[in-house]
């Protein structure tokens, strides 16, 4: 028991399992309506069942391949927008100006726009994914490299370091908790985008991705594939955020010392 | 203090009190029913703009219309028990039902005209159509998507073999997008969409579907909630009634509806005129089992159909 108290990992497994149990009984007693919400049950056996001999499995790598594509895309533009702010003041203040604007907006508002003016195929995808991780990793990155103590640049100076040692020794190391946290915001932000986008575009590319799916399955009825379809997109954004990030933490700002986390 | 809180306490609970048992002398009953723009939705249309409906409903029952657009939506409404009577396409009716859902069929309404068309030159039939290239069209399960898979199953033997190439996109975005793009390679229009895309310069028509509509009996229908069905007879029986009269009404002063339903669908009185001449609203169901073997056929449905003489109400459902 103190175990669990200590252990946040081991508290949420546990209220996941509280929540499952009171899902399967609620169903499986019909306090719920079955059609409103399956047993949880049948979902797993729907899951299993449509990775591995239905077309779930193609279209989930249809959304990941998307939105990895579009997360590079995103990283490239936001390094080369941020190097210009710490170049220029005058992008810096351009750029300032267009994240205050544009990072409050959702995507899916920009949608009859971006599909206007880039189709309705993966550019348009991967246009909605860099406008939701763009911004915040932006306003991430300037807000890290603004908080650079001024001592390790006068340092830098100092020691006649060059620009590019210069930003590979004092300002990737400074600016690395920001930067990742730039990409948990985005990541969150393209991620539920994505999924929408699909499920307004229909098919994208040969398949269509899990927003599809879920389109679909709506369509024809079958609730129990559209809660697969919902369960598949936590466990991918669980397994993105408590793996990926997690491990590119510890690669970095935990093994820099530059992290609370433990 | 004490004393105040108490007082507030009762007064709270007299005026709930008061609040809900606010029903009047009569039992009062509301039937919400949607019905949206389009013409397979004729009959309602006409019954909610005569309020035909209102004379034959009993006493104390008031009509709430709704206006959602999309099958899957209407259906959940129904079963959430947040609508009780509404035009579904037969499609997706018979999707649901095989999905045991609460639902029951009260009657056709019929079906509308749907065309496929191209803004492309290499395309000049629907098998010319590539294995990339998006079909707009607005919605699964709806009639036009009915349609298309009985075309293709007709006529290329295959009804899913351009399912993948479907994209739902609104029939104004599809009609913006196929004139001035080729984002989509052919789109799939119903009346009084086709008319529309008819005038466009570089649009082309690929195929009518009427014969196809004719035998799958591909149009919308009547959908009541199981529940409501069951402890609304009353109701339901002034719905058909209702429709009986609408059809008739339909049929004695087709100039009349055909200005009524030209402004609120944005084309020519003579034009409507035509197309209720050709695909009048009508209440009978002809190929219920033919259109739900195509589904099952296909993969649609998982398991073999209810068939129609095996439906729960057959016996109340109007018969040709």
């Amino acid at each position: 028991m103190k175990k669990i108290l200590k252990n946040q990992t081991l508290q949420s497994l546990m209220w996941i399992i509280l929540i499952v149990v009171i899902w399967e009984v609620s169903s499986q007693t019909g306090m719920v309506n079955n059609y409103i919400l399956p047993k949880f049950s049948d979902v797993i056996g729907a899951m299993v069942n449509q990775i591995c001999f239905g077309e779930l499995g193609h279209q989930i790598l249809n959304s990941l391949t998307v939105i990895i594509l579009g997360f590079f895309v995103s990283v490239a533009i936001s390094i080369i927008i941020t190097a210009l702010c710490v170049l220029s003041k005058v992008c810096k203040s351009l750029f300032v100006t267009l994240c205050t604007i544009f990072n409050p907006l959702p995507g899916m508002a920009l949608l009859p726009l971006i599909m206007m003016w880039f189709g309705i195929g993966n550019g348009a995808m991967i246009a909605l994914i860099v406008h939701g991780v763009m911004w915040p990793l932006v306003t991430n990155l300037l807000g890290g490299i603004k908080n650079v103590p001024q001592i390790y640049d006068e340092w830098a100076d100092n020691i006649e370091l060059s620009p590019i040692i210069k930003v590979k020794e004092v300002y990737l190391f400074s600016v690395m908790p920001s930067f990742i946290s730039g990409l948990r915001i985005g990541w969150g932000r393209a991620w539920r985008a994505l999924i929408s986008a699909e499920m307004v575009f229909g098919m994208i590319g040969s398949l269509g991705g899990i927003g599809y799916y879920i389109y679909t399955n709506r369509a024809y009825a079958n609730m129990t594939n559209v809660i697969v379809g919902i369960v598949v997109i936590i466990i991918i954004g669980l397994i993105v955020d408590r793996v990926v990030f997690y491990t590119i933490e510890k690669l970095t700002v935990m093994k820099w010392g530059m992290s609370i986390e433990r | 203090m004490k004393k105040l809180m108490s007082c507030i306490l009762i007064i709270s609970i007299v005026i709930m009190a008061a609040c809900g048992s606010g029903k009047g002398n009569k039992e009062e009953r509301t039937v919400r029913i949607n019905c949206h723009d389009v013409y397979a939705a004729t009959t309602l249309l006409v019954m909610k703009e005569y309020k035909i409906l209102e004379k034959y409903l009993p006493e104390n029952v008031k009509v709430e219309w709704v206006e959602l657009a999309t099958g899957p939506d209407i259906r959940d409404a129904m079963v959430s028990g947040n609508l009780d009577i509404a035009d579904l396409s037969l499609m997706t009716f018979i999707m649901g039902y095989e999905n045991k859902l609460p639902l029951k069929l009260v009657s056709y309404m019929g079906a509308t005209p749907i065309k496929v068309y191209s803004n492309s030159e290499s395309i000049n039939s629907v098998s010319d159509i590539g294995t990339n290239d998006k079909i707009a069209i607005t919605n699964k399960t709806t009639t036009l998507h009915a349609a298309f898979l009985g075309l293709c199953e007709d006529k290329l033997g295959d009804a899913m073999i351009y399912d993948n190439n479907l994209s739902a996109v609104p029939a104004a975005d599809a009609l913006a997008s196929i004139s001035n793009s080729d984002d989509y390679k052919a789109a799939i229009f119903s009346f009084p969409n086709c008319s529309k895309a008819e005038e466009l310069d570089n649009v082309k028509l690929l195929e009518d579907m009427s014969d196809v509509i004719e035998k799958y009996s591909v149009g919308a229908a009547s959908v009541s909630s199981s529940e409501f069905y069951d402890n609304n007879k009353d109701i339901i029986e002034a719905y058909k009634k209702a429709q009986d009269d609408v059809l008739n009404y339909i049929e004695e002063n087709t100039d009349e509806v055909s200005v009524f339903l030209a402004e609120r669908f944005g084309v020519s009185a003579e034009l409507v005129k035509e197309v209720i001449e050709t695909m009048p609203p009508s209440k009978f169901v002809n190929n219920y089992d033919l259109q739900a073997k195509l589904l099952y056929d296909n993969g649609i449905l998982t398991s073999e159909p209810t068939k129609f003489i095996e439906l729960e109400n057959y016996d109340e459902i109007p018969m040709e």
